[in-house]
């Protein structure tokens, strides 16, 4: 494993709609896909396309039921994508560390 | 170079775990109905002549307890509209924040409204109670409430609880040593009525027209 922090970096995360979705979803215990959209200004595309990728990692779980008669999908971190995306932000801040005390 | 670009990303990721958390329903009809209602309540109760103590204690009650309501099925009906749950995490943690100085603003009303019309008090000091310390307290608590919930709310709520408390303070240090009905309704009209209504018309014409929680 190469032992700059950088390259540790989850790629799946990395990328900035994904690490949105994973922001959002850290700080709550879970939103609807209508949330989420709106919050990020994604399209819906975009945004399936985003956590069909998270979700094929095993770092999102998706749940589809019905609310007052329309369907209703939310989204939650599983606890795997909980601890990646824990160590993800503990190697940003390792990158950050390094570069002040050098 | 990267260790820029990580510190971007932190930021990001902070700014966006905020935002997650902040209630985003609009606040405006809320603000509008609570301003409308203390308004008309107001005007209502001081033409009808309400002014008994006791009589006006259980009135703000059940009208507190109705507008209360009233706001809670406006946020459910934005949230059908938006096709997301009512009972979301941030609408969770508001009602939380604010539950505790709500629930301490309706046992201090329940209170009053029994204890004026019980024997110990005289006529002046029930008068006192429910039309100078009543409204006085009840402004201050709810002033706690929206300052609480303002912690997860858009910026500009904390200061509108605080400037809440800060005049139900005011109030209570200008209080007149025997208050008449007058002072209760111009209380309960002005901070009730009045400062949500303008409130709301500023939320109206400020607040992002498609919101949602």
């Amino acid at each position: 494993m190469n032992p700059d922090p950088f390259f540790q970096l989850d790629r799946v995360i990395h990328e900035k709609g994904r690490l949105s979705i994973m922001s959002l979803l850290a700080a709550t215990p879970d939103l609807s896909f209508t949330e989420l959209r709106n919050l990020l200004r994604m399209t819906d595309g975009n945004l399936t396309r985003h956590l069909r990728t998270l979700q094929e990692a095993g770092y999102v779980a998706l749940t589809k039921t019905f609310h007052n008669r329309r369907p209703l999908t939310t989204c939650a971190l599983t606890s795997a994508g909980r601890k990646a995306f824990q160590n993800y932000i503990d190697l940003l801040e390792q990158i950050v560390r390094q570069n002040r005390d050098s | 170079m990267q260790s820029d670009r990580a510190r971007e990303h932190l930021e990001v990721i902070r700014t966006l775990m905020e935002r997650s958390a902040v209630y985003r329903r609009a606040l405006a009809p809320m603000s509008l109905l609570a301003g409308g209602v203390g308004l008309v309540g107001a005007g209502a109760g001081w033409a009808l002549d309400l002014s008994a103590p006791r009589t006006f204690a259980g009135y703000w009650l059940a009208v507190g307890v109705a507008t209360g309501v009233v706001a809670l099925l406006l946020v459910r009906r934005q949230a059908l509209k938006a096709q997301e749950p009512f009972w979301s995490p941030p609408t969770r943690r508001v009602i939380q924040a604010a539950g505790p100085a709500l629930l301490a603003g309706l046992v201090l009303g329940v209170v009053a409204w029994w204890r004026v019309g019980a024997e110990p008090l005289s006529g002046v000091t029930a008068a006192a109670l429910a039309a100078g310390w009543l409204p006085c307290g009840w402004v201050i608590l709810y002033g706690c409430a929206v300052h609480s919930a303002g912690f997860f709310m858009p910026r500009g709520i904390r200061l509108f609880g605080g400037i809440l408390v800060f005049l139900g303070c005011l109030l209570l240090l200008l209080l007149p040593g025997r208050p008449g009905p007058r002072f209760g309704w111009m209380v309960m009209g002005g901070v009730f009525g009045a400062l949500h209504l303008a409130y709301g018309i500023y939320l109206r014409f400020t607040e992002p027209r498609e919101s949602a929680a």
